[in-house]
């Protein structure tokens, strides 16, 4: 699968949860750029008040950029978002409470 | 030799009494910021010779003056030059060095600065994990950097000079010429940098606070504290430490903005810590309650979500602690956070409970209902136990008795897993009723609360069932995983009284246990009692005393009616603080009180511990006897005899401000 596939396929299924309880104090943008060799696909995930919503803005509260690897290991729940910030592995730009908001809806590593 | 210490939330400099940093695996010492050291060499010298000091100045927790003189080792220091370092925490350190020429002629020194940095995490700090990645120095005009570099990790330190020098790889070299009376100075700038591969920097803070700004944070935070009077000048004086070690150990992760909640300890725990946060913002609560605001909302933001092994997270589980040093980047270290707690998810409902009733600020329950509720989830119907998923790094006993021995029959067997210790069943109990409470007040949710109060009620009655030990007369520390009760009498029986699990008619031989010889030692309660096959006076948790269990204790002994009991506990715990002038460290001997006459500090105890500098504050509350009914304050005040009079004025709380009053001897009633 391309890379504009699994990022597409992972903000689709985001889109379509609509509502998330966890996020319904939170107001914010984040915008996740995933790099395969030249080519970078990113996608915005607004969120208002738990109300979820995908867009191509380029511009966010939170912008970070990984790699293609990183990124399918962070939607699987094999890395965590904020141990890979410290490590440089994402690179983050503004908001980190955005980052860990966002990380709320990823699920677990596999057992 | 002693330690000083400077800091300001994670960023913090331990130095010898020289002002100097040689670190070595016995002596922790460094600059040492988000969990990383990255200064651990800083040595100074004058035509080669290290300095004695004359004097230091521990002026505030952020900025200390050393009075040093060149030279050493002789008995009587005539020297002709004195040095002076100004060293403040803000951002990395500053340091201010100023050589004063007291004799009539010109002198001509060499001022060499030696430097290091081993970037260690604090984690490799305790346990000499060599380095996997490598190190390199930069050298500029009057400048150098220190960097070490991983992958794609890199922190570096940036080290300037206000005066000229000849800089190599190791240090700062200063020319000095200074007249008859002269004097030189220059001021020194470090820098702790994290560098992302793109080469933008992470972990900053929205602005680094200088002198100013952290010296009118103080004078903002003391003057907001309520005004204390008393006869009694060592609490007078524990009262004022415990204010600004309080000030000190406020911490603020990247998310917080301008708010804090209270760190742990120095200097290993400057961190988040469920528990440890959320017991010290419990303390605090009649003095401050914006450390309880944030600790809320900052453990909700990073409430366990899924089921992950690694880090023992679990869904509606809050987190144990949260580091930023190099392991936990690599995750060879679950801290991002790490879920290994089972007493932080039930008292993070009891601390959301206690702050509505003190605040009235219902907004922030609201706030938080779907996280109190995943917590109030994750309590479950039956006992609270533990056992790690993650064997090799977890941590093996998940209650505030985390050592490995600290849970044991009487006999000194120790128990299998899960474990289920006797508090964290108070805990949950107390958690439940307040979730109930919070329910019907916020969240209009009947059905839960009354759900929730028929789940306690069937806890209580189990727990005193399968817990209580008649032949003792008192509850089992814990339960084994075949469901035996593990028989040593220990001091967590005290907070079965604040959590009001106790059966009414049992409080009594509660009481008595907790004051008899075996467990109260003069001082406090001890956390294992003398007799039982473990105890230990000097074992971590197998028989010293800490003030912060004790402070549980006298709040739980004033909940069943035993005033004069938890006053002699308040009264020994405050003694105890004044041997360390006002400063308790986390735990200290359990010896006999009149065989030592004074309380021995345990040897590798943390200081300022964030719930030892919470204890005095608690223990106030309990003389006072002040409780939150309502819009009211409620003042039912018992005093030790040592202590004649006690007033705190200006009480913050939904009534606006109060004063509570106490005399000694006469246990009036006051209504406010």
């Amino acid at each position: 699968m391309g890379v504009a596939d699994a990022t597409s396929r992972f903000f689709a299924d985001i889109a379509q949860r609509g509502h998330e309880p966890l996020l319904r104090n939170v107001e914010g943008s984040i915008r996740i750029d995933v790099r395969n060799g030249k080519r970078v696909e990113g996608r915005t995930l607004i969120i208002d008040h738990g109300a979820l919503t995908v867009s191509d803005a380029p511009e966010a509260d939170c912008q970070v950029a990984m790699d293609r690897e990183l990124f399918n290991r962070l939607v699987t729940g094999q890395t965590s978002a904020i141990a890979a910030v410290l490590r440089g592995a994402v690179i983050a730009k503004g908001s980190l409470e955005l980052l860990i908001q966002f990380q709320r809806l990823l699920p677990g590593r596999m057992p | 030799m002693s330690l000083i210490s400077v800091l300001d939330g994670n960023t913090f400099v331990v130095s010898d009494d020289r002002g100097d940093i040689d670190a070595n695996p016995s002596q922790v010492t460094g600059l040492f910021s988000f969990d990383t050291r990255h200064v651990s060499r800083w040595v100074l010298t004058v035509d080669g010779h290290r300095l004695s000091q004359l004097s230091v100045d521990d002026m505030n927790y952020f900025e200390t003056r050393f009075f040093l003189v060149p030279g050493t080792g002789t008995v009587y220091v005539n020297a002709k030059q004195s040095v002076i370092r100004d060293r403040i925490v803000c951002g990395g350190f500053d340091e201010v060095v100023t050589i004063l020429n007291h004799d009539d002629r010109p002198v001509r020194l060499s001022v060499r600065l030696d430097t290091g940095a081993d970037f260690a995490d604090v984690f490799e700090v305790k346990d000499e994990i060599p380095k996997l990645g490598k190190h390199y120095t930069r050298v500029g005009d009057d400048a150098l950097v220190l960097g070490y570099e991983r992958d794609t990790y890199r922190r570096e330190t940036h080290i300037s000079s206000s005066q000229p020098a000849h800089v190599d790889e190791d240090g700062l070299l200063f020319d000095v010429r200074i007249p008859g009376h002269g004097q030189w100075q220059t001021t020194l700038r470090v820098h702790p940098v994290a560098i992302a591969p793109d080469g933008s920097t992470i972990l900053v803070r929205e602005r680094d606070r200088t002198g100013p700004d952290l010296r009118a944070d103080l004078d903002r935070w003391m003057a907001a504290a309520p005004r204390l009077e008393t006869d009694s000048r060592s609490l007078q004086q524990t009262y004022r430490c415990s204010l600004i070690d309080l000030a000190a150990l406020r911490f603020s992760p990247l998310t917080s903005g301008a708010r804090s909640l209270p760190a742990a300890g120095l200097p290993w725990f400057m961190t988040m810590f469920g528990r440890d946060s959320i017991i010290t913002s419990l303390q605090a609560l009649p003095f401050t309650s914006d450390l309880a605001a944030t600790t809320l909302r900052e453990l909700a933001i990073r409430q366990g979500v899924r089921h992950d092994a690694f880090r023992d997270e679990e869904p509606g589980r809050i987190l144990h602690e949260l580091r930023y040093g190099e392991l936990t980047a690599f995750e060879e270290r679950p801290h991002s956070p790490y879920y290994g707690s089972a007493d932080a998810t039930p008292l993070f409902v009891v601390l959301l409970d206690e702050y509505e009733r003190w605040t009235g600020d219902t907004k922030l329950v609201r706030e938080l209902e779907y996280e109190a509720r995943a917590a109030l989830r994750w309590l479950g119907d039956g006992y609270i136990s533990y056992q790690t998923r993650n064997p090799g790094m977890g941590l093996e006993n998940q209650c505030w008795k985390d050592s490995w021995d600290s849970i044991s029959y009487r006999d000194g067997r120790l128990p299998g897993f899960p474990r289920a210790t006797c508090e964290l069943q108070g805990y949950a109990y107390d958690a439940k009723l307040r979730g109930a409470r919070l329910a019907r007040l916020v969240w209009r949710d009947h059905e839960l609360a009354d759900e929730l109060e028929r789940s306690a009620k069937r806890l209580k009655l189990n727990f005193n069932r399968d817990f209580w030990l008649d032949d003792g007369q008192y509850y089992a520390l814990a339960l084994d995983a075949d469901g035996t009760p593990v028989d040593a009498l220990s001091s967590n029986i005290g907070h079965l009284l604040w959590s009001g699990i106790v059966n009414t008619g049992r409080a009594k031989a509660i009481a008595r246990h907790l004051m008899s010889a075996s467990l109260f030692s003069g001082w406090g309660v001890r956390t294992l009692a003398e007799g039982e096959h473990r105890y230990n006076p000097i074992g971590y948790h197998t028989g010293t005393v800490w003030p912060f269990d004790n402070s549980i204790i006298a709040w739980g002994l004033r909940r069943y009616g035993f005033k004069q009991e938890a006053a002699r506990i308040a009264e020994g715990i405050l003694q105890a603080a004044d041997f360390f002038h006002g400063r308790l460290p986390e735990a200290f001997a359990g010896y006999e009180r009149s065989v030592t006459r004074y309380p021995v500090q345990y040897p590798t105890a943390c200081s300022p511990q964030a719930w030892s500098t919470g204890a005095p504050l608690l223990l106030l509350r309990t003389m006072l006897g002040v409780e939150p009914i309502d819009d009211h304050l409620i003042t039912d005040p018992a005093l030790a005899d040592s202590i004649g009079y006690l007033a705190l004025l200006d009480i913050p709380g939904r009534w606006g401000k109060v004063d509570a009053f106490a005399r000694g001897r006469s246990r009036h009633r006051v209504r406010v």
